[in-house]
């Protein structure tokens, strides 16, 4: 039991993680909680059902059409929204609350175009279930937890040992040394928000796939509770989103388990709350930390 | 240039908001004034009301109330209406808000030649009161609020109550012959009071037949149901109540097909609806509910209604609509029982002690006005749901 | 032949006229330093000629291109770059990374050669890092290249971001006050450094306060007041020059730092 509800409990965690890793990324490089972020992974969801659905493509095929429109659609958001802020030296707060509008334009569209019941969606890793310690394991959250893994040490191989890593690095640190040393900065933070973008629409597809049908209001809660694990772990750092995603998983299953399913949204912010008491900056931050 | 964009951000956000509400609060009348025969000299129209939510989270079941209604009505009209005077139909939409039904409410106690409300959802527990003070009668086909009927002489209740229901979702359990029970429930209101309902039910029958195993509160909606599913399985239910909607019922059976293949998944009436059976695909095959009604039955009537709510709106009519078509047609028998009468009092008593067979049964009352009903067991197969 | 020539530049903040109708040339291999009182303008002209700040009038050239107005990356790849007054470091990367970030304009690979570390990928990698260390090792900072620059020592956090500019492959170094914060055996070593930074072939344009570094190390100097050149020569000329001294009397012991104002 108590290691079914960990199997559980990391499952949906990596997917938080995945989230929360976007937040932390766009935060990193510009001081902003981009609150697009889970009406992008709603998006990448439903941008993978429009390629099967409407496009015919193959569920592969349907994943990159998401992946390509997603990220070009997080890229869209900065330039159209943020970008003209940013050069008008527009305050933080201004930004903060366009992402909140552009959120629910993006939300309103999807209402619109497909309705907000619910709508099913394939099955991508139904492989049935296998027993682990006595416990019942579905293989679809082996997967998930695995391709969700993959993806983000693979996005951390790419922040810490590449050149491009390097200079988003450089970005986030010290912004106007990067660019007096031949970064392009807007190119930075577009590919930013490509990177937050597409991992938010492939932690959409995998929850998708794993609830085996997607709305237009799958992002509200999770969303919040990346956010929550981004801000648990320390915004800003890579790991601690990690961590912070992992944790507040792990909890929610276990509160399941132990005190019952209706505390299961109390959990994440009780837990985050406790932790900022103690670490102000999150279990892995650091005091006016820039590091990613 | 900040300015304009908080502006323009603003509007934005306005016009979206309006979007959303855009269906005003005006009545969409639909007289259907083909009446023939009768008195030649009064051909003043008797007004009858449907209201529920016709937009908003729950539009789904006002959409449904609303066209059973409008069925109803314009057979009445074919047939000459009461007495030779046309029936009129006010349409009214909640908008998934008390204050609005409260509203409605208070603009139909204003109407003349007015007779009788099925419906409201959201404002069930609001309007009651004054309904009974303006002698109008309510008939609720959706109220699962225990204190609905006491709200006064008016407020009748064509919908099962809870405990009723609940009896028919043990019927399910027990027909299926899986009786460890692992009770699923909303954490609002009406999942709650639905959960001690079932193990007060379970007490004063001496708890022979059923046996609760594990009880989960939900948060319903868009949750992670495995870490639950675990739970059960480890418990060892065989039969998952589901004192949930059918937005909660889906996701969790498809997740419990994975790791439990087995459990009997028992949902309420609510379930019994078209949405459910479409999202919920091979899926929800084998889910259990109780009914009051069968859209594959062979009975004329059922048929009729069936065939008519499909032509107009392309779906198979769900267990609460047929509720409502059944609540107009004791409305309109009543009144039309008291030829050319129209005493407010009449119609009530008329109410109160019909005999009236609808598509969903017999519709006959209780000295406290909750209908007294007989369920079926019901379930799911090739896409439609059959008597077990 | 000049290297870089402003002629006429003016830079306008609202009413306030920052720079006023500037011209200055620095040639080949030449040292030079601008000096004058806080709030004279001379980062102001800096970020001029970085790209930072637009300008309103006039003209700047660098061998043989116009660059005002331009980006900050045309700039730097047209080989000028610059150290900060107060240390802009990436303090929590290494040292060897601070200075491949100098070198990432020269990146010669794309996205997907990243992705699927291509065989491009890797050579160009390989270079970077064998550059950086060179840099590193002819500027004696061989023995730090796995340090955090947050650790270095101040004096050679000032030397790793002059490296850092080199490695961007630039013919002309522009160092605003590299002498603030020291004490006079690490302005010492930086004028050494400095010279031997010359002795390579680098061009140099200086902001300085430490009036002893400037007067040791320049060959020429410009001097500047209310945004206008008020002086310039070599530096006993400018030691000896009335207005010059004029303009510093009445802040002869200038030891605030003129705010940088990116």
């Amino acid at each position: 039991m108590f290691v079914e509800q960990l199997i559980n409990g990391l499952a949906i965690g990596t997917i938080y993680a995945l989230v929360a890793v976007g937040y932390s990324l766009v935060f990193g490089i510009l001081r902003l909680v981009n609150f697009t972020h889970s009406s992008v992974y709603t998006l990448g969801a439903f941008m993978v059902y429009v390629g099967v659905e409407y496009l015919h493509l193959n569920i592969f095929l349907a994943i990159l059409f998401s992946l390509v429109t997603t990220g070009f659609a997080g890229v869209m958001i900065d330039k159209m929204g943020l970008e003209p802020l940013r050069k008008k030296g527009a305050s933080k707060i201004s930004a903060m609350i366009t992402t909140i509008g552009l959120s629910y334009i993006i939300i309103n569209c999807l209402n619109i175009a497909f309705g907000s019941q619910i709508i099913r969606f394939p099955d991508l890793f139904n492989y049935g279930t296998f027993k682990l310690l006595g416990a019942t394991i579905a293989w679809q959250q082996v997967i998930i937890g695995a391709v969700a893994l993959i993806l983000l040490v693979a996005l951390s191989i790419f922040i810490n040992r590449t050149r491009i890593g390097l200079a988003m690095r450089a970005v986030q640190q010290e912004p106007s040394a990067a660019a007096i040393n031949g970064i392009n900065v807007n190119m930075i933070i577009s590919l930013t928000f490509f990177l937050g973008a597409a991992s938010a629409a492939i932690a959409g597809t995998l929850i998708a796939s794993y609830n085996q049908y997607l709305r237009s209001s799958m992002g509200d809660i999770v969303g919040l509770k990346a956010f929550a694990a981004a801000v648990l772990g320390g915004i800003g750092s890579l790991p601690g989103s990690v961590l912070g995603g992992l944790i507040i998983g792990v909890s929610e299953s276990m509160a399941v388990y132990k005190l019952g399913g209706s505390y299961i949204d109390m959990v994440a912010f009780s837990l985050l709350f406790l932790v900022l008491l103690i670490r102000p900056y999150g279990i892995l931050g650091r005091k006016g930390s820039t590091k990613v | 240039m900040k300015k304009k964009l908080c502006m323009l951000l603003a509007l934005l956000l306005v016009v979206t908001t309006l979007g959303a509400c855009g269906n005003g609060a005006a009545p969409a009348s639909t007289a259907s004034a083909s009446a023939s025969g009768g008195n030649p000299t009064d051909k003043t129209p008797i007004k009858v009301a449907v209201a529920g939510p016709l937009t908003g989270n729950y539009s789904e079941y006002g959409i449904g109330f609303d066209a059973a209604c409008k069925i109803m009505v314009d057979k009445w009209n074919k047939d000459g209406g009461i007495n030779g005077r046309p029936i009129e139909l006010l349409s009214y939409d909640e908008k998934s808000s008390t204050e609005e039904g409260l509203a409605i409410a208070q603009l139909l106690c204003g109407e003349d030649n007015f007779y009788g409300v099925v419906g409201h959802f959201s404002a069930s527990m609001a309007v009651g009161t004054l309904y009974t003070e303006e002698r109008v009668p309510l008939i609720s086909a959706s109220s699962s609020s225990a204190g609905f009927t006491g709200q006064g002489d008016c407020c009748f209740r064509l919908n099962a109550t809870i405990s009723t229901e609940t009896m028919g979702m043990l019927e399910c359990a027990k027909t299926a012959g899986k009786t460890k029970l692992g009770v699923v429930y909303l954490n609002n209101d009406w999942g709650r009071n639905a959960y001690d309902n079932l193990k007060t039910l379970l007490q004063e029958k001496g708890n022979e037949d059923w046996e609760i195993v594990d009880a989960e509160e939900i948060a319903g909606g868009d949750m992670d149901y495995n870490a639950v599913i675990s739970n059960l399985n480890a418990a060892g239910a065989e039969t998952a109540i589901m004192f949930c909607y059918y937005d909660s019922v889906v996701p969790f059976t498809i997740k419990a097909r994975t790791v439990m293949p087995d459990l009997n998944i028992v949902c309420g009436v609510n379930c019994y609806n078209d949405t459910f059976l479409k999202v919920g695909g091979k899926d929800v095959e084998g889910c259990m509910a109780p009914s009051v009604f069968a859209a594959v039955s062979d009975d004329p009537d059922v048929k009729y209604f069936v065939d008519e709510y499909k032509a107009r709106t392309t779906q198979v009519p769900s267990s609460l609509t047929a509720q409502a078509y059944d609540a107009m047609g004791v409305l309109l028998t009543a009144i039309a029982e008291n030829n050319g009468e129209l005493d407010k009092e009449a119609i009530l008593k008329s109410i109160q002690n019909n005999d009236y067979k609808g598509v969903t049964g017999s519709c006959s009352f209780s000295e406290n006005r909750d209908a007294t009903r007989n369920f079926s067991p019901m379930v799911v197969s090739n896409g439609q749901w059959i008597y077990y | 032949m000049a290297l870089l020539e402003a002629k006429g530049i003016t830079k306008k903040f609202g009413g306030l006229v920052a720079v006023d109708k500037l011209s200055f040339e620095v040639k080949q291999g030449e040292i030079v330093s601008i000096i004058g009182p806080n709030g004279a303008g001379k980062t102001t002209v800096f970020n001029m000629i970085t790209g930072i700040y637009e300008i309103d009038e006039g003209e700047i050239v660098f061998d043989n291109k116009v660059i005002s107005n331009k980006s900050p990356i045309y700039i730097v790849e047209a080989g000028i770059s610059r150290t900060f007054q107060n240390i802009r470091l990436f303090k929590q990367m290494r040292v060897i990374e601070n200075v491949m970030v100098g070198t990432h304009i020269k990146t010669n690979y794309n996205f997907f050669d990243a992705l699927f570390r291509t065989k491009r990928f890797r050579n160009e990698e390989r270079k970077a890092t064998q550059k950086a260390i060179d840099i590193l090792e002819s500027i004696d900072l061989g023995d730090y290249i796995n340090d955090y620059a947050n650790n270095l020592p101040y004096g050679l956090q000032r030397r790793l971001e002059i490296a850092r500019a080199i490695a961007t492959g630039a013919k002309l170094l522009i160092l605003d006050e590299p002498a603030a914060g020291m004490n006079p055996q690490e302005s010492e070593n930086l004028l050494n450094f400095i010279r031997s930074l010359q002795a390579k072939g680098y061009t140099i344009l200086i902001i300085e306060h430490d009036m002893n570094v400037v007067m040791n190390i320049s060959d020429r100097i410009y001097v500047m007041d209310y945004g206008k050149r008020i002086a310039n020569g070599t530096p006993s000329e400018i030691a000896s020059n009335p207005d010059v001294i004029k303009a510093y009397l009445g802040d002869a012991s200038e030891i605030l730092e003129e705010d940088d104002a990116v």
